[in-house]
């Protein structure tokens, strides 16, 4: 499984190296389908590592904190080559495959999981809603980390339209609809996802032992987390908020998951995993 | 067997020399010529087919293109008599043609000749020529010619050969660098900016704000690129409505003071009126965007005192230009395109002197074998004669002999000759020059005239002799 994550490491690393270089050198790179092949491989090398993983262990792979690294990675991955395929904004690509292979270099660093077979065995008859609840939330979570690349794309293209001043980046972004238009979908997949997960984990909870809340930290980032999409979904529906303060939010937002996801193995308390 | 060998073919031969690769270009351009001169040589494309008959009825051209545009004049021939009579003949017949004095065109006219001629074929097409570089019209303006020329058949295998590979490094400019890419107009710079902040513009709304020649210039930009829907707010509303009718019928012409209820709909804003008094104050547009849900509005202000209340600016989701802020990005789009320009002019000189070295090649190629064929015969043929002096050899020495004291005369008596012929070539003149090439008559070319007298056999002999003897 490691030698496949290696694999897929490399992959996006070069991916990601080669994208950045071609975006950098001109707006319109002729090479930079081997960016692309080079994403889909180590997306295809990621996938086999999952589920040799998942095969391995005879469960889905996301118990440990290695293995939601991995996880998330391999959503972004996903969630950014469906967006590519929609969009094919390049510059798009250089700023999202880094992040991609920063998760996947995260899962391969980390120390390999340590037994888990005892933590299966206290979730017992919720380890599948249980297991629901960290798939929906690390899905949310990519769909964040997609709008968190839009929303920075946004505010430098939107501030240099309004400073007039164009830099390198100029003739690389895509434009400001395109950016409005990512950050929107995604949002959306991202908040439906989020609440879905908070439910499950609230409803699994409740079958664990019989209670909603247990106090811990990652609960309350959660809460707040969420508590900042709904701001975001709510105004862009009822004000048509858009544009500035919406990409301003998602960053914030996105900050907020990076804390959340430090604290599953930094705090301790209900979420804390190995 | 030697007599046998001697009438081994040479390349066809004019009178005057070998048929070498020579291109001749005369013209006028905008930077040689005011526009006075340049109107009256320009070509009307009905009438380009008999101008380019009558070019090669005179015998001094064997193929011409010409090249007409409303900034430039050119005519690419292939001559047939040395350069200055051919740029004569071309001369008096662009004068002739038109009907004016040679006087008056004389002075503006360039000529270019052999690769100087080819590179400013190529530098045309990849528009490194033109007034605003990197535009796209030229490239296309000469396939035009070409493709009339070739109709006319006018175009034989040099210039056909020579206007395929001005398309391709034209082609190959426009991808390998960023030459076109950079908008260096006030309509284009708007559109492109337009892209920065839609994706596309098919769905978009154009608003004019006046009537006058700059919004109709910006409107044809606009909708070359897509856009559809076109309002026109102007004071006289029936040259609003001339103007909306100007494009596919999708314009709809408003009164100035529609504007505040109408400006939500629209998506780009283009101002250019000789108006006094802001006509889009920042209220307006608050509410414009409130209304239209906080979506982009994208203004642009090319009149000089300003239509749109600089205030505007400041609000969330709208951005303005004005014609200053035009201006320093065309200033900066032509700065990068004079970068790119650069590396274009690299790309068309490798062009040129590879072009140049393929036809030097397909020119003198067949000439050179063929001497490369008579200079072994006739050292194989000495050899023979007076291999009976060289006493008994051993096979060895034999073989050693003919191999390498036979193979290095020809070669290093043909190597100036080669040279000669490359040089001749570029330069387009005869290949009788070529006996400069050996300072004093060599046997190569005492038999290559020989041939053509077909006296071979008589001429052989004492010219043989005075070079080895």
């Amino acid at each position: 499984m490691s030698t496949l994550l290696l694999i897929a490491v490399a992959c996006y690393a070069f991916g990601a190296g080669h994208a950045i270089f071609t975006v950098w050198r001109t707006p319109h790179p002729r090479w930079f389908w081997i960016a692309l092949w080079l994403m889909a491989a180590g997306f295809a090398a990621h996938t086999s590592s999952i589920v040799v993983r998942g095969w391995e262990v005879a469960r889905c792979p996301l118990l440990s904190y290695q293995e939601v690294c991995s996880f998330l990675g391999w959503s972004i991955a996903a969630y950014f080559l469906g967006a590519y395929l929609w969009y094919r904004s390049k510059s798009f690509a250089a700023f999202a495959m880094p992040m991609v292979f920063l998760f996947a270099l995260a899962a391969w660093l980390l120390p390999a999981p340590s037994d888990t077979a005892a933590v299966l065995k206290f979730y017992g008859q919720t380890a599948s809603l249980l297991t629901l609840h960290a798939v929906l939330f690390v899905f949310a979570y990519a769909a964040f980390a997609i709008l968190f690349v839009a929303a920075i794309l946004y505010i430098v293209q939107e501030r240099q339209l309004k400073q007039k001043q164009f830099g390198p980046l100029w003739s690389r972004l895509p434009s400001l609809d395109t950016c409005d238009d990512v950050s929107g979908k995604a949002l959306l997949i991202g908040f439906v996802l989020l609440t879905l997960g908070i439910l499950t984990g609230i409803v699994g909870s409740r079958r664990l032992n019989g209670v909603y809340w247990h106090g811990d930290p990652l609960e309350f980032l959660s809460l707040a987390t969420w508590l900042i999409y709904f701001c975001v979904v709510h105004y862009r529906l009822t004000a048509g908020w858009r544009g500035r303060r919406a990409a301003w939010l998602g960053i914030v937002g996105f900050a907020m998951v990076i804390v959340s996801l430090v604290g599953i193995g930094w705090f301790n308390g209900f979420h804390s995993i190995g | 067997m030697r007599l046998g060998k001697f009438t081994s073919p040479l390349p066809p031969v004019s009178q005057t020399g070998v048929q070498l690769m020579n291109v001749l270009l005369v013209g006028i351009n905008h930077t040689t010529a005011p526009v006075g001169v340049r109107e009256r040589l320009a070509f009307s494309e009905a009438g380009l087919p008999v101008a380019l008959q009558r070019l090669l009825v005179g015998g001094s051209v064997s193929e011409a293109v010409i090249v007409s545009t409303c900034n430039r004049v050119e005519v690419i021939v292939v001559p047939s008599l040395p350069t200055a009579e051919a740029v004569e003949a071309v001369t008096t017949f662009l004068c002739d043609y038109h009907d004016v004095p040679a006087g008056q065109v004389r002075p503006y006219l360039y000529v270019h000749q052999s690769s100087a001629a080819v590179r400013h074929v190529l530098r045309v097409a990849a528009s490194l020529d033109s007034m605003i570089v990197g535009e796209s019209q030229i490239l296309g303006q000469i396939k035009r010619a070409y493709a009339l020329a070739a109709a006319a058949n006018t175009v034989g295998r040099h210039l056909h050969r020579l206007f395929e590979r001005a398309f391709a490094v034209a082609k190959r400019v426009r991808t390998e660098t960023g030459i076109g890419a950079h908008a260096v107009s006030l309509g284009s710079v708007s559109v492109e900016l337009a892209h920065k902040v839609f994706d596309h513009l098919t769905d978009k709304v154009l608003l004019l704000i006046g009537a006058g020649e700059m919004a109709e210039l910006a409107a044809k930009c606009f909708f070359e690129s897509g856009v559809t829907s076109l309002f026109v707010a102007n004071r006289t509303l029936a040259h609003a409505q001339h103007l909306a009718d100007c494009f596919h019928g999708g314009g709809r012409a408003l009164g100035l003071d529609e504007l505040p209820a109408r400006l939500h709909e629209a998506d780009v804003v283009v101002a250019s009126t000789g108006a006094t008094t802001y006509h889009i104050t920042p209220a307006m547009v608050r509410a414009a965007l409130d209304r239209r849900r906080y979506r982009p509005l994208l203004l642009f202000d090319l009149s000089v005192p300003r239509t749109i209340a600089p205030d505007v600016a400041v609000l969330d989701n709208a951005f303005v230009f004005d014609l200053d802020d035009l201006q320093r990005v065309i200033a900066a789009n032509q700065r990068e395109r004079r970068r790119e320009a650069e590396r274009a002019e690299a790309i068309v000189e490798a062009e040129t002197v590879a072009f140049m070295t393929e036809a030097d090649r397909l020119d003198i190629g067949p000439t050179v074998a063929a001497l490369r064929e008579r200079l072994t015969d006739i050292c194989a043929a000495e050899f023979e004669r007076h291999r009976k002096r060289l006493g008994p050899l051993t096979p060895e020495q034999e073989a050693a002999m003919r191999q390498f004291l036979l193979e290095g005369i020809v070669n290093k008596t043909l190597h100036p000759l080669i040279l000669g012929l490359r040089e001749a070539a570029r330069q387009g003149s005869e290949l009788v020059d070529l006996r400069r090439a050996f300072a004093l008559d060599s046997v190569a070319l005492k038999t290559d005239t020989a041939r053509d007298n077909d006296a071979v056999s008589t001429h052989e002999e004492p010219a043989n002799q005075r070079l080895y003897r």
